[in-house]
């Protein structure tokens, strides 16, 4: 009997020592995305970046901590230095090297760095310190390392977590971890996919992962979604062309129905303006319906024409405005010639 | 069903960017058209006009600066690029709220005759950390037509001013009797700015009545005559 309850409270015992290296083995704050295609032919981003991501379910402080970068097979880490804190959910966006001026600008950085990520193969760090490693030679030599929070290898990278290291990069993909960037098993061939790159900050809405410990015997799903606030305008034609007319003609007015999406409670209002016909000027004016008078459209650098406004959201198919766009006088006795000109239609939230 | 895009459509968010000193944020612009389009984004004033209208501007307070990057984005059918939006604020800039706006604009889309273009505002407000003054002042009533009368307001601080129910109501008397109790339709007033706020009243109220406009805690009579 004593005998069996040694066994037993060993086995607690061994439970409660091996709990805290398990929980240590799988890392709070993870990277979650590295792209290396910065600024390259093709690029979708203008620069490289690492997103760190806490799939835990509190805050952890960033300052002292580093972003290290060493290249496919070497063991020379250049740091990052982080700052702030990342919560639970959020992501955490390191913006580094760009190589020209191609693709898309990267969303506000978070923390920013002058590491070169190579497409082919490398290896990030994410460390608890500031002083740079030196391991990385072999598969699983950086695994000592107390202070490493994460570490992902890619392509030819000569250490990787787990048996093999995540897929190699390009212009167009980066290593995007699994699960929304909660999947880590200390695998990198395993957690990390090919995947268009989607660089988050940490302004991005939380995301928490599904079995976020809570510290209780019950736990609470929250739910948090931010929605921001959103315009967009539609137009029901590219051009208006009214075809062949003669002087001392009214063309019959042609429609251009606009289409606004709003969320934003305040409403919005919808102006129009034009440049004037070229080679000279023609009475050209919008309607806000079929059967509503035309009104001239001002040239610029005349104010707007307020075509419409409202001071409230819009229901989900937007509000159609059937607009329509004519001469408001017989055309003149002008030279023969095709005549041209550009109306812009703008929004602005209230 | 199957919905097809329209032939020519910009969205972009946030729609509205609200920062307190220097920053950088982050618009999403979606082409969600049939053919692909280029946008040019650029800074602008912002302003509202008598009724609190959005309009665009001259740029004012140059303390105040917002910058955008990239200034010209590509976007294939159904593509979403970002623009970094940056702003400066330098050391003379007036304490309280900087309205400034992005434009986000298509060019020019080919085609015969009249070319269209398109273009969505962003508002972004800087507020320049100090001393806030808020202080409104009615500046006069009148009667803008029947049912409607318009109460014209001037903003004397520094900071934008949402006028609603809760900030400004009007109250018809005749003979110390009170006729009507009127909600001004809501609108934003920016500081040092001077707008309108109109309110209707009852189509039942008709000749001479006095008019108590209460704003901030304050109250004006005028003497009108409802048509």
């Amino acid at each position: 009997m004593h005998r069996i309850n040694l066994a037993a409270a060993l086995l607690v015992t061994a439970i409660l020592l091996a709990a805290p290296s398990a929980l240590a083995a799988t890392s709070t704050v993870v990277v979650s995305q590295v792209y290396a295609g910065g600024g390259n032919a093709g690029a979708t981003y203008q620069n490289d970046f690492v997103e760190l991501f806490n799939r835990g379910g509190s805050a952890v402080d960033l300052t002292g901590w580093t972003l290290q970068y060493a290249s496919s097979t070497s063991t020379s880490w250049s740091a990052t230095p982080l700052s702030g804190s990342i919560q639970p959910g959020r992501h955490y966006l390191v913006q580094l090297a760009s190589t020209a001026t191609v693709g898309a600008a990267l969303p506000a950085p978070d923390a920013t760095g002058t590491s070169n990520l190579a497409a082919s193969g490398g290896k990030v760090a994410l460390v608890r310190d500031a002083t740079a490693l030196t391991c990385g030679a072999t598969a699983g030599s950086c695994s000592g390392s107390a202070l490493l929070e994460d570490l992902i290898g890619y392509g030819s990278a000569s250490d990787y977590e787990g048996a093999g290291a995540a897929p190699a990069l390009t212009s167009t993909t980066a290593a995007v971890r699994q699960g929304g960037g909660c999947t880590d098993t200390d695998a990198n061939a395993v957690d990390f996919a090919s995947a268009a790159p989607t660089p988050r900050n940490g302004s991005v809405a939380a995301a928490a992962c599904s079995g976020t410990p809570t510290g209780d015997a019950t736990a609470a799903a929250g739910v948090d979604v931010e929605l921001a606030p959103f315009l967009s305008v539609a137009l029901e034609r590219s051009s208006i062309s009214f075809g062949q007319v003669f002087a001392g003609q009214t063309p019959p007015p042609v429609s251009e129905h606009v289409t606004v999406v709003s969320n934003n409670t305040a409403g919005y209002v919808l102006t129009v303006h034009r440049t004037a016909f070229a080679p000279a000027d023609l009475p050209l004016g919008i309607a806000p319906s079929a059967t509503a008078a035309l009104a001239p459209i001002p040239v610029l650098p005349a104010a707007d024409f307020v075509l419409a406004s409202a001071s409230a959201a819009t229901a989900a198919v937007g509000d159609v405005w059937p607009a329509s766009v004519g001469f408001t006088s017989a055309l003149p006795v002008l030279p023969p010639g095709r005549y041209t000109s550009t109306i812009t239609f703008t929004v602005i939230g209230r | 069903m199957i919905v097809a895009p329209p032939p020519v459509a910009l969205a972009a968010s946030p729609a509205r960017i609200e920062l307190v000193g220097a920053g950088v944020r982050t618009i999403r612009v979606t082409n969600s058209a049939r053919v692909g389009v280029v946008v040019d984004a650029s800074p602008a004033g912002f302003g509202l006009d008598l009724r609190g209208r959005p309009r665009i501007v001259a740029r004012r307070d140059p303390a105040v600066r917002v910058s955008v990057s990239p200034g010209r984005v590509a976007l294939s059918p159904g593509a979403t690029a970002s623009v970094v939006v940056s702003t400066t604020v330098g050391a003379h800039a007036r304490p309280g709220d900087h309205e400034l706006l992005v434009l986000l604009a298509t060019r020019r889309l080919a085609g015969a005759g009249v070319s269209i273009r398109m273009q969505v505002g962003i508002v972004v407000v800087v507020r320049v950390p100090g001393a806030v003054v808020r202080r409104l002042d009615v500046r006069g009533l009148h009667v803008h037509g029947p049912g409607l009368l318009d109460v014209t307001v001037q903003n004397d601080g520094n900071v934008a001013e949402r006028i609603g129910a809760r900030t400004l109501r009007i109250v018809l008397r005749r003979g110390g009797r009170a006729l009507a109790v009127l909600r001004p339709t809501p609108r934003e007033l920016l500081p040092g700015a001077r707008g309108i706020v109109a309110a209707r009243y009852p189509a039942g109220v008709r000749g001479r009545v006095s008019a108590t406009v209460e704003l901030a805690g304050r109250a004006a009579v005028f003497r009108i005559r409802l048509p």
